[in-house]
């Protein structure tokens, strides 16, 4: 009794029904716990050898699907017909629709594999360009779709799924472009809205790229649209979980009901949008972050690493769910008269002109922020440099400036993204200065941004300078009304 | 238009509460009082033989930080692949980023995030002007014709 007890507290603590799925047969609190702490791994695919057990129970559950008779639903080709027939895109129902569907498909295929902890792998393509070699002769088996326009040796350019295009993706705070565009609750769940920036720009272009199966609505007949819608779940888990942007709280979105997937036994199922929220939490996890390319100035929040403990988990599954309303509101902007560079041996100083008394009165404001952003930088200095950045220093700041003098802000970095960002070799840097701003004051109706650049130790640096186009400071108000 | 501004209410349904004194407490929503219609813009064809094309948002407001496309004809029977850049005009064009239709013969509306490094230009030409044009998403498939779109950019405003 006291064990049934247990796991009932247990599932009323987190508040899900959901957390039922994720559980199973656990019968104590304990194994409840310790079935989370343990719950399937999404790989990269890339890091898979061939015969990695994954990749093996992957092929085999396929092939099996493909096997079976079409009056089952979980029949390969039955599977690719319930998106034929019900996918939403281009409004908000995307990323729980796809996330719900994986789900479901996940554990077919891990009844069919026979693999009981089978986590779908994922194709990063902000870091791997190509259509993974797992898809590919000699190894693929049933990974092969003989139908693909994408060869083992195209590729898709970075400025349109790299990491320079990702990343401000994933800084964005507002669900209702992150994750496309809202739709009433009485609309047809493929009613068209608008397709947000991670919609639009990676999710249509890797299936335009692959081709084929998966340039059409039957895309699921390719094997890599699992692994391919993996990579969007992944970025909708890093977004809201780990970088702690929130989801829409709009009961057209939480209460929105799917019934068009069956389980693993071939059963309907009915999900609702507000469990989905929680299957990272309590039924697969990633097995990396998304790196981000540099300190994110757009969000002050930290990021959320979901722990293994019930309190933790509560806690994560609690703000995850609750989502919010948000709005950031534009108050006054300012820029620099001139493009700034900064050399190796010559940190430089932009000063910008501001209305003293707004910035000032903004600082003193909860909820709004002084963002600086540096645009149209120069972003291939991975293996060089990083830069630290000082504000309204008396003098300006060297390379001797210590990083715990007051003026000093923080510092940013470049990732690998040599041939990414804006597109023509530039990108951009948004940075918080607010607290910066209140522990130094405004002195006068300038602000001085100084950069110094740090080589790396031990490393001969390709390029010395990094140089902006524009230096801007953004005050800007943060309206989040989140359930408390 | 009129669906944009029938979207547009919607959206901001709560905004009838500040009439009341409260707060619009539904997300980032482009204010239609606040947006102006800077040009009657017909959409611009893109093919193999013209794929480059300029033109205004239809609809200006705020802080430039979102521009939405709309890809209102496709004529693209075998059903290729293609992206479509979008950058803005200023002196040295600044690019703003690529979107594509999902599948490749499906009208849509699409968003791009505007990058920072670009919306204090954008906000300080009127009307700011935008190149569109026809792009191959994979390095091996040119495009082929026939290939025809009609593509407008909707709306420039806030996220």
């Amino acid at each position: 009794m006291s064990i049934e007890i247990g796991r009932r507290a247990f599932l009323r603590g987190t508040s899900l029904g959901t957390a039922s799925l994720a559980l199973g047969s656990c019968a104590t609190l304990q194994q409840c716990q310790q079935q989370i702490a343990n719950r399937p791994t999404r790989r990269n695919i890339d890091t898979l050898a061939a015969n990695d057990p994954i990749l093996v129970a992957y092929r085999s559950a396929i092939t099996q699907m493909q096997a079976l008779p079409s009056s089952d639903p979980r029949n390969w080709t039955n599977q690719a017909q319930i998106h034929l027939n019900h996918c939403p895109h281009g409004n908000w129902l995307l990323l729980p629709w796809h996330r719900a569907y994986l789900f479901y498909f996940e554990r077919i295929c891990r009844k069919l594999s026979g693999m009981a902890d089978f986590a779908l792998p994922y194709w990063d393509w902000s870091q791997n360009q190509h259509v993974p070699s797992a898809f590919w002769p000699p190894s693929a088996g049933s990974l092969l779709d003989s139908n693909r326009a994408a060869t083992s040796a195209s590729t898709i350019s970075t400025s349109l799924v790299g990491p320079g295009v990702l990343d401000p993706i994933l800084n964005d705070p507002n669900f209702l472009t992150f994750a496309s565009g809202s739709i009433a609750a009485t609309d047809d769940q493929r009613a068209p809205a608008a397709a947000g920036p991670l919609e639009a720009t990676p999710h249509n272009h890797v299936h335009g790229f692959v081709g084929g199966d998966m340039g059409a609505y039957m895309s699921p007949l390719d094997p890599i649209f699992w692994t391919h819608h993996a990579m969007l779940d992944r970025c909708w888990a890093e977004w809201n979980i780990t970088r702690n942007h929130p989801n829409t709280n709009d009961s057209a979105w939480t209460n929105r009901k799917f019934t068009d997937f069956c389980d693993e036994n071939g059963n309907p199922v009915e999900v609702s949008v507000i469990e989905t929220v929680l299957y990272p939490i309590f039924s697969y996890q990633y097995d990396t972050p998304i790196p981000p390319l540099a300190p994110r100035g757009a969000r002050v929040a930290e990021p959320t690493i979901v722990g293994n403990s019930k309190t933790q988990q509560d806690a994560v599954a609690r703000v995850v769910q609750a989502g919010a309303t948000l709005r950031i509101d534009s108050v006054a902007n300012f820029a620099a008269a001139a493009p700034l560079q900064a050399t190796l041996a010559a940190p430089a100083r932009a000063s910008v002109a501001v209305n003293r008394d707004l910035v000032q009165r903004a600082l003193a404001t909860d909820g709004q922020r002084v963002l600086l952003t540096l645009g149209g930088a120069t972003i291939n200095h991975t293996q060089d440099f990083y830069v630290r950045v000082f504000v309204n220093r008396a003098t300006p700041a060297t390379t001797a400036t210590p990083d715990g003098d007051p003026s000093y802000m923080t510092s940013f970095s470049f990732f690998g993204h040599d041939h990414t960002g804006a597109g023509d070799g530039t990108g951009a840097f948004k940075l918080d200065a607010t607290t910066v701003l209140r522990k130094v004051g405004l002195t006068s109706d300038r602000v001085q941004v100084d950069l110094v650049l740090v080589p790396f130790e031990g490393r001969t640096p390709q390029t010395q300078a990094f140089s902006a186009r524009t230096i801007q400071l953004d005050v800007v108000k943060d309206v989040i009304n989140q359930p408390t | 238009m009129k669906r944009f501004a029938r979207e547009t209410s919607r959206w901001c349904a709560l905004g009838l509460l500040a009439v009341l004194g409260l707060a619009c407490s539904a997300g980032p929503k482009m204010r239609p009082s606040e947006a102006t219609d800077v040009a009657n813009t017909q959409p611009v064809l893109l093919s193999l033989g013209a794929p480059t094309a300029e033109t205004v948002p239809a609809s200006v407001s705020g802080t430039p930080q979102t521009l939405q496309l709309e890809v209102s004809r496709i004529d693209n029977p075998t059903r290729q692949a293609f992206s479509i850049a979008v950058s803005f005009m200023a002196a040295a064009p600044i690019m703003i980023g690529s979107v594509a239709p999902y599948p490749p013969d499906q009208p849509a509306r699409l968003t791009l995030l505007v990058p920072p490094a670009a919306q204090a230009a954008i906000a300080a030409t009127q009307p700011p002007r935008f190149r569109v044009s026809l792009q191959p998403v994979a390095n091996d498939r040119p495009l082929v014709a026939p290939l025809q779109i009609s593509v407008s950019l909707l709306a420039l405003g806030p996220g």
